[in-house]
């Protein structure tokens, strides 16, 4: 059986993530993999430090096994650009990517995400620059409230990162995991278009 | 979510024996199951993590006999872009992936969890009511509550719809499936995978506790063979199938030399139509024929107080299918 | 016309109101003499040539949004910052009977607990607030309120209103059956009419959906509170807040609300509500901050609807298709307060007879309706424009003709016969589907109306503008932004009226620090505060024309501010060089808003929007393939943001028209659909081709004229769609949302 290159954790760096997370638990029975490895390795229910790569850097955050990668990053290291909108997977206000594609960060266990590498709308402006497609969405006004927006500008990268220039179809199908209670939509396939005719990914 | 503990197995081995320990639940990508926990629903005290074991779990793979093996832990969102299901043989099931839920759920969620996930029952999923389904009260409410998305077909206690939609372009594909057990390795037929008398007391699966599926295998289709998935709706938009049906059409020289149908969405479990299937077989396609087909998929049909117009909605959805697969449109 | 005031305003001046003809149309403009308010600028009007007001600029707070850097209720943190949550009813209607918080507050990581009823109150609804608590994070939080022990005597409850008290008999086609009171003079017109008509129509509750769920994070220091709070109502909540505390017996100094970013609204968010209160009881109780905001659900079943409407109407026309008798009743969904469920109708369709419009709300045990977006006019907008179409097929009119005939106003005139041509109407409804086809077309039209244009608030709305000697202004209003673009048409009427670079102003709004504002209700923001921005740049202009007149030695009066540039023909500094003459302290003025005009151009907003669909007639899905609106926005001041609002609405209108209804299990009286995947909203790819003209008409209502935009273009999209579905069918489906199960039941009553 094949394994396709740069999709889902791929065991190797799972295990990675996993050796930084024993270094840095405490008070859990993860010891107990390590004298007996025919046991598998076991963390919780209390809380213990993980490691993320978030946007490039690995970021330590406190956890319970039953905290979501959304909770760890708005409430852990305060990247609040990800949203809590529905908590279930349906509205995409939490869209991150991990390992390049887009994911509800609500649905995802933050002990899922530890050795995937997880990028935040945070990290598409710094100071000196500002990613084409989040100029974009200003130019093109594809935001009204803006509470979506952050989800709607991170499956818009994912979409142009897979397409490089979408047909409106494409657009569509995927930004078809995000709501808007605006009406933003059409704009946002406007900044998606304006985006790729600049050669902007 | 209840507190729980986390458990990294690095073997299927060891995964299958953690899992048989009490309290348990196995988890691949989780969508079904967080979503269930964070209602409280289901309160593991151990949930045992599939993911590190996608070595061996995830892929697709074309064997040398023409038959297509589908890593359980392979997701949907591969299922949509792998070339293997580029050919008209096994569209239905690239279609079927393409329309569940949404990119980031399909980025994650693997077959066998979409295969496995809980039915989508407003009652059975909200802690607040406590119905007949998995013992919680003594009636299923939506028989007598607000059941406009509920069965039509193949019901007795419990109006519950399995919500998959690869599971009917799977069945029509005749797909095997494979577990382990402890060491003990297992290959089935996917019907065996959905009880057999879907009573709400019932499991909506038939493993055991520590059954994993391991993978999904399609047999070689023959020549000439096109499957089709078609559902209905309410929005384009992410939004769950009020019906579906799978077909499975193997033609030769304008007849119809083999078939299959499979509704979704509609009753307890996915529900292959042999019946109706086997009015098409020996057949040139044509409307009327069509017609009678889908009539046969849902004869025997015993509509709710909400949810007549799913017979008119399914029966059209069949026929659209077959029409679509009849022209070489997949 | 200048820009400086009239020596003596009580002279009046004479301005030009009106609009320039929409394509294909004539010119509109009148004549009018007004009397501008003392300390205001000379008024606006149809021939003001602007230099920023109406081009296309980007929304000022646009990139912190789309960085994902913007900071709303929801984001705020502090450290050592608790997480509060309430517990709420699992019963529809009865009594709290018992209440033990303590095993709860005895929980690892608890820190406070507050009882929001006593035993022996009232239980309302499913979802009645009973208890708060607060601990160290949500999980905390969630674990000890399973470990509140409260019991409930039940009542019995209804939540069906249908068989609400009150409620009107319906047969089995669901036609209300009660007749219709005596009215002798409609009976008699009717009697006489060559065509006459009868329906019933109904929509479901809709709920608002802002993203942002309510709530927010309270911080005491002393008795001073700053609350960042998802709200529409800044002023109104800290009123709000202040008497319930002090009612609660706890010493409030100063309360300072934070609304900086709204995550939408759309009406719900007036009032600090049950879970306002309870996060700063909570945060004053555990003297730590704390940030409480509601899940889903209790956003689905907490914090107001936009009501259900059931709606009869009978209406005759004579042989020219004039409408000569109008009969009309309805009812509305009220929740337990059995109030709010009213259902608006438009008032310009000219009628021989008196119309009679009586309306009735039923209450049942649910979380009342709250103002959403156009209260009342799209549930009626929906009877009242179907029921015309229905009448003006049984007389063989077109029903843009029939429209032209009947509606008595003039801008809306102009925009039927525009927007009939611009949409393709005639073609569209010329098209005829195949007897036998799978998928029909069909195209339909409905007007719009919205009668606020803003006023001078009690006391007056105000403004801040400073500026500073870099060369950066300020512009700054207590009101909230909840997306529609406050913060960008403060910055665009600054810039307009000092002349100043865009990019030098710097609009804040949401904090109460600053100057009061209204609330983000009745499309009512822009058009009363604008005049009090415009005021503020004014008289910050008038200083800084002083310092520049002063240091160039020129004739104050000749020195003007555009384009960046301060002084006369000869003798100007550029803007940042004159800025440099105001010193250490900045220009620090207050705006205020004046009274409205006397006799403007018109008192309310026209539109009309025209939809097209198609119809799967096997399966019973519509889609909606394109939309068009003209919509009257008074003076466009932000022009890309105006139209994001009309195309939103549109969007919103295609939700409403096709998917939204609240869902209740009549037995616990508890919401089924509370989420995103069963409560539907239009997605990505249910999305039509939409245009839409903005209308741009100088009202002459203030020294601005500008109009809101947050109800005008939500009152006809769902109307439009409706007729199209009809037109498309041949039969109407006359129940929204118009779901597969209804259109094949259409089908199925034209068959038989």
């Amino acid at each position: 059986m094949t394994v396709p290159p740069d999709r889902g954790v791929s065991r190797r760096s799972f295990l990675k993530g996993s050796a930084v997370v024993g270094i840095a638990t405490t008070g859990l029975d993860a010891a107990a993999g390590a004298v007996r490895p025919t046991r598998p390795a076991s963390f919780g229910p209390g809380q213990h430090e993980i490691a993320l790569l978030v946007n490039g850097s690995e970021q330590k955050v406190k956890v319970e096994t039953r905290t979501t990668l959304l909770d760890a990053l708005r409430d852990g290291l305060d990247l609040t650009g990800a949203k809590k909108i529905c908590d279930r997977g349906s509205c995409g206000g939490c869209t991150v990517l991990m390992d390049g594609v887009a994911v509800n960060a609500c649905l995802t266990l933050a002990m899922d995400a530890v050795g995937s590498k997880l990028t935040t709308v945070e990290s598409l402006t710094d100071k000196d620059a500002v990613h084409p497609l989040v100029q974009n969405f200003v130019q093109c006004d594809a935001m009204q409230c803006g509470f979506c927006t952050p989800g709607m500008v991170m499956s818009s990268l994912a979409c142009l990162q897979k397409r490089g220039k979408p047909t409106v179809e494409q657009m569509k199908h995927d930004l078809s995991g995000n709501l808007c209670r605006c009406g933003t939509y059409g704009r946002v396939m406007e900044a998606i278009e304006r985006t790729a005719q600049a050669g902007g990914k | 979510m209840k507190p729980f503990t986390y458990v990294l197995p690095q073997t299927l081995a060891e995964a299958s024996a953690a899992a048989k320990q009490p309290d348990t639940v196995l988890k691949g990508a989780g969508i079904d199951l967080i979503d269930r926990m964070k209602e409280r629903l289901q309160t593991p005290a151990q949930v045992v993590n599939l993911l590190p074991l996608h070595k061996e779990m995830a892929g697709i793979a074309v064997a040398a006999d023409g038959s297509v093996t589908i890593g359980a832990g392979t997701t949907l969102a591969m299922l949509e872009q792998h070339a293997a299901f580029a050919t008209p043989a096994l569209a239905g099931l690239r279609t079927a992936a393409a329309t569940t839920a949404s990119p980031q759920v399909r980025n994650r969620a693997t077959v066998a969890g979409n295969l496995l996930q809980f039915t989508r029952c407003w009652y059975v999923r909200s802690e607040a009511f406590h119905c007949l389904h998995g013992g919680r009260g003594p009636t299923c409410l939506a028989m007598t509550g607000e059941n406009r998305y509920h069965a039509v077909l193949g019901w007795q206690d419990c109006v519950r719809v399995h919500p998959s939609n690869l599971a009917p372009a799977l069945l029509a594909l005749d797909a095997d499936y494979t577990t382990v057990l402890g060491d003990k390795r297992t290959t089935r037929k996917l019907r065996d995978l959905f009880p057999a008398d879907p009573r709400a007391q019932n499991p909506e699966h038939t493993l055991q506790q520590g059954e994993i599926v391991t993978s999904i295998t399609l047999p070689k289709q023959p020549e000439g063979t096109i499957t089709v998935y078609g559902e209905s709706r309410e929005k384009e938009t992410f939004d769950w199938a009020t019906t579906a049906c799978a077909v499975r059409l193997v033609l030769a020289g304008g007849t119809i030399t083999a078939a299959d149908l499979v509704l979704g969405a509609v009753a307890p479990v996915p529900l292959p139509r042999p019946q109706a299937a086997k009015l098409l077989v020996g057949q040139k396609p044509s409307s009327e024929l069509f017609a009678k087909v889908a009539e046969t998929a849902y004869a025997g049909a015993s509509p709710l107080t909400h949810n007549a117009y799913k017979l008119t909605v399914g029966k059209a959805v069949v026929r659209d299918v077959l029409e679509r697969a009849s022209k070489g449109m997949s | 016309m200048s820009q400086h005031p009239a020596q003596d305003p009580s002279d009046g001046v004479e301005i030009t109101v009106g609009y320039k003809a929409l394509p294909g149309q004539q010119d509109r403009f009148e004549k009018r003499t007004v009397e501008p308010k003392t300390g205001d600028p000379l008024p606006w009007d149809a021939n003001t040539q602007f230099q920023v007001v109406g081009t296309d600029v980007a929304r000022v707070d646009g990139l912190a949004k789309a960085s994902g850097r913007a900071k709303y209720a929801y984001d705020i943190t502090f450290p050592g910052m608790l997480h509060g949550a309430l517990l709420r009813a699992p019963i529809a209607k009865g009594k709290l009977k018992a209440l033990s918080l303590d095993e709860a507050s005895a929980m690892p990581g608890i820190a406070a607990v507050v009882a929001l009823k006593e035993v022996g109150n009232k239980v309302r609804f499913v979802g009645d607030a009973i208890a708060a608590i607060a601990g160290v994070s949500q999980h905390a939080v969630r674990d000890a309120l399973e470990k509140v022990r409260a019991e409930y005597e039940a009542e019995e409850h209804n939540v069906d209103y249908n068989v609400a008290e009150g409620a009107p008999l319906l047969d089995a086609n669901g036609q209300v059956e009660d007749a219709w009171p005596e009215a002798k003079e409609i009976e008699e017109a009717l009697g006489k009419a060559a065509v006459t008509h009868t329906g019933t129509y109904r929509t479901e509750v809709q709920t608002h959906s802002s993203l942002e769920t309510h709530g927010g994070v309270a911080k005491w220091n002393g008795q001073d509170l700053d609350f960042w709070m998802s709200t529409q109502a800044t002023f109104g909540v800290r009123g709000e807040l202040a008497r319930a505390l002090q009612g609660r017996g706890i010493k409030v100094g100063t309360v300072t609300i934070h609304a900086e970013f709204v995550g939408g609204g759309f009406g719900s968010k007036f009032g600090a509500g049950i879970e306002g209160l309870a996060c700063a009881l909570l945060a004053h109780a555990a003297q730590k901050p704390v940030k409480l905001m509601l899940d889903r659900f209790e956003e689905h079943t907490t914090t107001g609807n936009r009501p259900g409407a059931l709606m009869q109407a009978r209406a005759g026309v004579d042989k020219d298709g004039k409408l000569v008798a109008w009969d009309w009743r309805s009812f509305g969904h009220a929740g337990f307060s059995g109030q709010g469920g009213s259902v608006a109708v438009p008032n310009y369709y000219a009628i021989a007879t008196k119309p009679r419009r009586e309306h009735k709300d039923l209450a049942i045990d649910t979380d009342p309706p709250r103002p959403m977006r156009a209260p009342g006019h799209p549930q009626g907008w929906f009877g009242v424009e179907l029921f015309l179409d229905e009448l003006a097929a049984k007389a063989g009119i077109d029903p843009l003709a029939f429209r032209l005939q009947n509606d008595r106003e003039q801008i809306r005139q102009d925009q039927w016969r525009f927007g009939a041509a611009e949409f393709g109407w005639e073609k569209a409804r010329a098209h005829q589907n195949a007897a036998d086809a799978r998928w029909r077309r069909g195209v339909g039209l409905a007007s719009a109306r919205w009668g606020q244009l803003g006023n001078q608030g009690r006391p007056a709305h105000g403004a801040t503008c400073r500026v500073h000697q870099d060369g950066s202004v300020e512009i700054r209003s207590g009101s909230q932004d909840i997306g529609v673009g406050l913060k960008t048409v403060m910055a665009v009427l600054t810039a307009e009226e000092l002349g100043a670079p865009l990019a030098a102003v710097n609009a804040i709004a949401g904090h109460t620090s600053d100057p009061s504002g209204p609330a983000a209700g009745g499309s009512m923001v822009t058009p009363s505060l604008a005049p009090a921005i415009r005021q503020a740049a004014y008289r910050a202009k008038l200083q800084l024309r002083e310092m520049v007149a002063k240091h160039l030695g020129v004739p104050v009066g000749d020195v003007d501010c555009k384009n960046g540039k301060i002084g006369t023909g000869t003798a100007q500094l550029p803007w940042a060089e004159a800025c440099k003459l105001i010193g250490p302290n900045p220009i620090d003025v207050r705006g205020e808003r004046l009274a409205n005009f006397e006799k403007p151009f018109h008192a309310t907003q026209c539109g009309a929007q025209f939809a097209e669909v198609e119809v799967d007639t096997w399966t019973g899905i519509v889609h909606v393939t394109r939309m068009f609106g003209v919509q009257d926005c008074g003076l466009v001041i932000a022009k890309k943001q105006a139209e994001s609002q009309v195309l939103g609405a549109m969007i919103q209108g295609v939700s409403y028209a096709l998917h939204e209804q609240r869902i209740m299990d009549k037995r616990s009286g508890r919401m089924l659909n509370g989420d995103f995947l069963r409560y539907k909203i239009t997605g990505p790819k249910d999305l039509p081709e939409l245009r839409c003209h903005m209308h741009s008409i100088a009202n002459g209502h203030d020294s601005v004229g500008a109009a809101g935009l947050g109800e005008p273009p939500s009152v006809a999209s769902a109307a439009a769609i409706a007729n199209a579905v009809f037109h498309a069918l041949g039969a109407p489906v006359r129940h929204l949302p118009i779901t597969p199960d209804k259109v094949l039941a259409a089908l199925a009553s034209k068959k038989a």
